[in-house]
């Protein structure tokens, strides 16, 4: 475990718990509109995923970047994404963070510092490094944060990315959300190595976290971020944690054993934040009223989300390319 | 497989035809070959072939019926299964004919894609296409030079906008524009009566083999008035004035290869008709652009007959290095009052002298004008030498 | 305005842009403290250090990533790509990512970076080190790519590659090198605008980088041997395109080749021709016709290479075929 310089208060605690109700709700209720036939495309659910994305993403500063994944709908939530603009995304709507040109997969806003989410596996981790390059030229102190999946861990580009941020002492955190499936095969029969064992390869510093405990995901990331920012080169942090649903909605899950099932819930994050805010002094009460705040939130935004209007095709052909004053684009 | 008969395309301008006979019935089979049926066009009348062996399946026109280029005619089998298809085949054509074939510009085979109803396709490019819609041409009148017949803008019956001009149309360009910015032109002109000399003329050429023209008589005419008026046959140099003296007449010729002014040395000098023998062969070489150095150049005056189109006066210019040039126009009917004020019938050509005013004066100018007017009036004289 | 190499100009462009915008970085393999193994970025470190000038190891996949994730992030990352076939590598970051960034975030982002590579052949470079595969980025919405053929519009297009807020594929010729030419630091090429380097009315040659040359020769030939005036027309960029000068110039001549280095099928000049069979059809007085490499890998063979390049022969052949 890291050290902490200061422990988590009950305010940022209550927060981290209030992202995670969030992100449940919002993904809960996407699981039903998309079994209705309401939503185009593919969506990746982290149903089970919550305490690794409120707890990196409420630890990273203001001016820190992010890049995440195809499951990444936590992590852009816990990073303070406008909820209606996320839902209307999904939704392929006019008024989507990405007006409708990119959907679940790529749901990010720049002025957060989510440099994007990746339909490609594996092809934030670089970007990010770029980001983290841009840190250290410019002196900003800041740090980016590549999250990844441990489906992720076969690519090539992480392997490169470990060793070019190491060789050039980078301010990048690669954070892995190991839930033990590459898709649809088990990450043993992907890979024959280990996140510890690359870490060690390439001398960065590795460290495992119970990724359902909120807290502890919180400590560590805080820990790392300021290593960080002392200018000391990147860090791994490796999140053990649960994928709930299954690759996308609409997987079937065959390849899953029924009796994971019950192990699941006992590993749920929010059942076990929960308990620990109860012996922190929350009632009952304010747990439930949080809970039904996130989703009455989560029904407004979905409601503005299914009468928004569909985007502009023509507006479409400005986004390919900026805009030159004078210029012939 | 079926497939069809299709009235073949045998002339580019062709755009039906009627069959003549048919030489199977359906159900007769027939080899690579073997003609088919006939086809008549407003030339001729040509028997089919065909490329493949097959079986007659079906008539569809008979003998008398005008069928469009491409129509079909019939169905045959290739007796080679597969999917029935529109694909049509090429077919042989024999030019056995039973009325003299007029000369057909292209025998097009109908091609092998048959698509839509553009039959007589013409092979052009797209601008040759715009071009021709613009101009209206037909194309179908045009015969294209690119391949595969392809008709280009080039054989289009259209004058390039602009031309770059031939070494020899840019010498002259620059002599005659010299001539006009460097010799102070005026000009003297005068009708002329020529009823004597055209007389004259008929006379001198009664059985003879080489005739006298009438440009003989009056370059006959202006050599003796430079001989009457010695101090006209001078032309100016950088050197000075010059007197020559030697009473040259150059003669403005036109040819294919452009203008020339060959000269008859010495025409003050001679009687018409040995002005004539001179300038015959002359004229010869000129049409064949092979004049000699010694016949070009030199003299004071040049002659410019413009008789031969119908034109009242010409004003001609100079020649560099010469003096004077004389236009003359054609001979005009015109009625004058005589003596007694009544009308009389003359024959006249309009005269034009045109002088370089640093060498002659009005006074002189005239003076010869009125001498050749005089040697014009009086031909009889230039017949013999005096 | 100074005579100079075609390197040696690219190098001064470099030096000239990251002393105007201190947002500028330059990474690469062996860019920095070797100068680049053509040289081209020689003296760049001593200049600016370490931190501006930066020798990355050979991952080109995550070296064109980390130029995206670093433009995103407010830095102008002109990233080398040693041999233009070495790009096969990065085509996730160039296509998926650097071209899509802008357009599947809403608009609301920019991808101002550039990458530098040298395409083409003649130096037995062999099969893998002598490509020219530009059309398949011209190919993709998002990408502009730019290929000069002389010292000056390298010297002025990198210039304006790097001040442009979108991702720039800027392709040297690794034979072009060495080319000498006169250049102005002060002039201003904008991306998007071709030159027409020879006026003529009897045809029309479109071409780019290296073929330039090409044409200008072969048009000398036709224009001294049978007086034909040829028009050739530099494209300097290739995606987007100056159209609006290459079919103005067929109306003038009616007749077109493009022509380039790269392989003919499916290339840069398959889509010119197929624009200017729609746009301009009416003006086609021959078909538009395309000269470029065939159908195989570069080979190495000296012999095998001469004559698998677009030469003035070439060149000359199509131009007869386009007067028939």
């Amino acid at each position: 475990m890291s050290d902490i310089e200061s422990p988590l208060s009950l305010i940022e605690f209550k927060e981290l718990h209030e992202t995670m109700l969030l992100i449940r709700s919002v993904e809960s209720t996407l699981v039903k509109v998309f079994a209705n036939g309401e939503v185009p495309g593919f969506i990746h659910l982290s149903i089970g995923q919550e305490a690794v994305a409120a707890g990196v993403g409420c630890a990273i500063s203001p001016g820190d970047t992010l890049a995440t994944t195809h499951r990444g709908h936590g992590h852009v939530l816990a990073m303070g994404l406008d909820l209606e603009g996320f839902f209307k995304e999904i939704y392929g709507r006019n008024g989507g963070v990405c007006r409708g040109r990119g959907g679940s997969m790529h749901v990010s806003d720049m002025s957060l510092g989510i440099i994007g989410a990746n339909g490609i596996v594996g092809a934030g981790i670089p970007i990010a490094l770029g980001s983290s390059l841009s840190f250290r030229t410019r002196g900003t102190g800041g740090v980016s944060v590549a999250l990844f999946g441990d489906g992720a861990m076969a690519e090539g580009v992480l392997h490169e990315s470990m060793n070019f941020a190491k060789l050039l002492k980078l301010p990048l955190l690669l954070v892995c959300e190991n839930n033990g499936w590459s898709e649809f095969s088990p990450t043993d029969r992907q890979f024959s190595g280990s996140l510890a064992g690359m870490s060690a390869a390439f001398n960065i510093p590795h460290e495992c976290v119970d990724g359902n405990d909120v807290e502890a995901v919180w400590h560590a990331c805080k820990g790392a971020l300021k290593e960080l920012r002392g200018g000391h080169g990147p860090r791994i942090l490796e999140c053990m944690t649960h994928r709930v649903r299954g690759h996308f909605e609409g997987d079937a899950q065959k390849y899953r054993q029924k009796t994971e099932q019950s192990l699941l819930e006992a590993a749920d994050p929010i059942i076990r934040s929960e308990y620990r805010l109860k012996e922190l002094g929350c009632t009952e009460d304010e747990l439930h009223r949080m809970k039904i705040h996130s989703e009455e939130r989560v029904a407004a935004a979905l409601l503005e989300a299914r009468r928004d209007a569909e985007p502009d095709f023509a507006q479409a052909f400005h986004d390919v390319h900026t805009p030159v004053p004078g210029g012939t684009l | 497989m079926r497939k069809p008969f299709l009235m073949p395309k045998l002339g580019l301008t062709m755009t039906e035809g009627s069959i003549v006979e048919w030489k199977l019935k359906p159900g007769q089979a027939f080899d690579r070959g073997q003609i088919i049926f006939v086809v008549e066009t407003d030339k001729s009348a040509v028997d089919i072939e065909s490329e493949q062996s097959g079986v007659v399946l079906e008539i569809v026109h008979f003998p008398g019926k005008a069928v469009s280029v491409g129509g079909v005619l019939g169905y045959w089998d290739d007796e080679e299964g597969g999917a029935n298809s529109e694909s049509v085949v090429e077919f042989q054509l024999q030019k056995t004919s039973t009325v003299p074939v007029t000369a057909v510009d292209s025998v097009e085979v109908f091609p092998a894609q048959h698509q839509g109803n553009d039959i007589k396709r013409i092979v052009a490019t797209p601008f040759a296409r715009r071009l021709a819609r613009k101009f209206n041409i037909d194309l179908h009148k045009v015969s294209g030079t690119g391949p595969n017949g392809r008709i280009k803008a080039a054989d289009l019956p259209l004058g390039p906008a602009t031309t770059q001009p031939t070494a020899s149309q840019l010498i002259l360009a620059k002599r005659l524009v010299g001539a006009k910015q460097n010799i102070p032109h005026f000009y003297l002109s005068l009708e002329v009566e020529v009823s004597e000399l055209l007389a004259l003329r008929i006379q001198l050429n009664l059985d003879v083999d080489v005739r006298v023209s009438v440009n003989d008589l009056f370059v006959a005419a202006a050599g003796r008035a430079l001989l009457d008026c010695p101090q006209v046959d001078r032309v100016w140099s950088e050197d000075g004035i010059i007197r020559l003296g030697s009473t040259d007449v150059g003669i403005a010729v036109h040819s294919s290869q452009g203008l020339f002014a060959p000269i008859v040395r010495g025409a003050g000098r001679m009687t018409v008709r040995q002005i004539t023998e001179k300038t015959r062969p002359m004229l010869e070489r000129v049409r064949k652009g092979r004049l000699n150095a010694l016949e070009m150049g030199g003299g004071s005056l040049t002659i410019s007959n413009a008789g031969m189109f119908d034109v009242t006066y010409i004003t001609p210019i100079i020649n560099p290095g010469q003096a004077m040039i004389l236009g003359i126009g054609s001979v005009r009917e015109v009625f004058r009052p005589d003596a007694n004020c009544l009308p009389s019938l003359r024959r006249e050509v309009g005269v034009v002298l045109a002088c370089d005013h640093r060498i002659l004066d009005g006074v002189a100018a005239l003076n010869f004008l009125q001498h050749f007017k005089k040697r014009v009036q009086q031909p009889q004289l230039l017949t013999t030498l005096e | 305005m100074t005579l100079m190499a075609y390197a040696h100009a690219v190098n001064l462009s470099l030096m000239d842009a990251l002393r105007a915008d201190d947002r500028v970085i330059v990474l690469g393999e062996d860019v920095a403290e070797a100068g680049g193994s053509f040289k081209v970025t020689r003296g760049l470190l001593e200049s600016y250090g370490a931190t501006r000038v930066i020798d990355t190891p050979i991952s080109e996949a995550t070296i064109v990533s980390a130029a995206v994730g670093a433009a995103m992030s407010g830095l102008r990352p002109v990233v080398e790509i040693m041999f233009m076939d070495f790009i096969t590598l990065a085509m996730d970051a160039l296509v998926n990512q650097a071209a899509k960034a802008r357009f599947m975030f809403g608009g609301k982002t920019s991808v101002p970076m550039v990458v530098r590579t040298p395409h083409g052949g003649g130096l037995s470079a062999g099969p893998q080190h002598s490509q020219c595969l530009e059309a398949w980025f011209a190919h993709v919405p998002g990408l502009k790519v730019v290929c000069p053929s002389t010292p000056q519009d390298a010297y002025s297009l990198l210039r304006s590659a790097i001040d442009d807020p979108d991702p720039v594929i800027f392709v040297e010729h690794k034979g072009l090198y060495g080319l000498r030419g006169d250049v102005d630091s002060s002039v201003k090429v904008p991306i998007g605008h071709a030159a027409v380097v020879r006026q003529g009315r009897a045809l029309t040659l479109v071409s780019y980088g290296a073929t330039v040359a090409v044409c200008l020769s072969a048009a000398k030939q036709l224009a001294e041997k049978n007086g034909i005036d040829a028009e050739v027309i530099d494209l300097r960029t290739l995606q987007p395109w100056d159209k609006a000068t290459v079919l103005a110039s067929v109306r003038k001549t009616h007749r077109v080749a493009i022509v380039h280095e790269a392989v003919q099928a499916f290339g840069v000049g398959a889509e010119i021709a197929a624009c200017i069979a729609e746009d301009a059809f009416d003006e086609l007085d021959a078909p538009v016709m395309r000269v470029g490499a065939p159908f195989m890998p570069v080979p190495f063979s000296r012999s095998l290479e001469k004559q698998y390049a677009v030469d003035e022969t070439k060149v000359v052949a199509a131009m007869h075929r386009l007067l028939l």
